[in-house]
């Protein structure tokens, strides 16, 4: 079943208590929304992916020492693609982390399971399902922005 | 009957979110859970690794329930996969889609062994 797209340029923001209690809804809510404006289930799903993994590093990390700390989550839909931005004024990602995330945690030994990871996936998990990963830190204000592109309508259609 | 012992202690304590069940020497658990993210995941490996080290040797996830992981999900069953001794001792059952489609992300999918049923999951850990 196919939804109608949102209309392009329209733009949602939600603001999140910084608590690991409150991925599940964000992530819920990001599906909705992301299949709402016509991505198909699986594109869906790995948008919430994306977002689920996102916030919940500013949580485990930007924001461990800051109790009652809030994230902006917003959700532009461009007519071509659907622009996220996730922010905080928590403790900025490690400038190399974004880089060294190369997808090569899953480059594990199936046969050998000393190598296979048990953390340090989320953001190769995020490069993976997204067109675009960008970070910005500049005056105390994290900004994850995340690009996704548009499909045709082709794809939406699920079997 | 030591071991016996065991499994009623597991049986007798409460376990949140997740319910198990034993069927022969293989114990399946069943998260109740819709999601296994960082909210629920550490709780989660902590108390499925507690039945194997109280002497749960061949274990069956039942993912009926789950829509959703992230990557401490992920982690989760890996680290569990990890503290069983391999994946010839664990098997996962019912994976949705959405599931699955994260475990091919990752490649998890080429190091858990996944069955269609519960029935075939517990008879792969009894061979």
């Amino acid at each position: 079943m196919n939804s109608s797209p949102a209309a392009a340029n329209s733009h949602i923001k939600l603001t999140i208590e910084g608590r690991l209690a409150n991925i599940g809804m964000v992530g819920a809510v990001t599906r909705i929304l992301s299949s709402e404006s016509g991505f198909s289930v699986m594109s869906s799903t790995e948008i919430e992916l994306a977002v689920v993994e996102a916030v919940t590093n500013v949580i485990k990390y930007g924001l461990s020492e800051l109790p009652s700390s809030e994230i902006d989550l917003s959700l532009t839909y461009f007519e071509q693609y659907l622009a996220i931005e996730i922010s905080d004024n928590g403790i900025p990602m490690p400038s190399q982390a974004l880089e060294d995330a190369d997808g090569s945690v899953f480059d594990f030994l199936e046969h050998d399971m000393d190598t296979w990871p048990t953390s340090g996936m989320g953001l190769s998990l995020i490069k993976a399902v997204m067109d675009r990963v960008e970070y910005s830190s500049m005056n105390g204000r994290n900004t994850l922005r995340l690009i996704k592109l548009m499909e045709s309508i082709d794809a939406t259609t699920d079997s | 009957m030591e071991n016996m012992t065991i499994l009623l202690n597991v049986e007798s304590k409460k376990l949140e979110n997740m319910t198990i069940k034993h069927q022969d020497a293989v114990a399946i658990v069943e998260p109740q859970r819709k999601r296994i993210d960082a909210s629920f995941a550490i709780k989660f490996r902590e108390d499925v690794i507690a039945l194997v080290e109280q002497g749960q040797k061949k274990l069956v996830l039942n993912l009926s329930n789950v829509e959703f992981v992230d990557s401490s999900g992920l982690g989760a069953v890996v680290s569990i996969m990890k503290a069983i001794g391999g994946n010839q001792n664990l098997t996962l059952c019912h994976v949705k889609d959405s599931v699955l489609a994260v475990f091919k992300l990752t490649r998890m999918d080429k190091i858990f062994i996944i069955l269609p049923s519960e029935e075939e999951a517990v008879a792969r850990l009894q061979h």
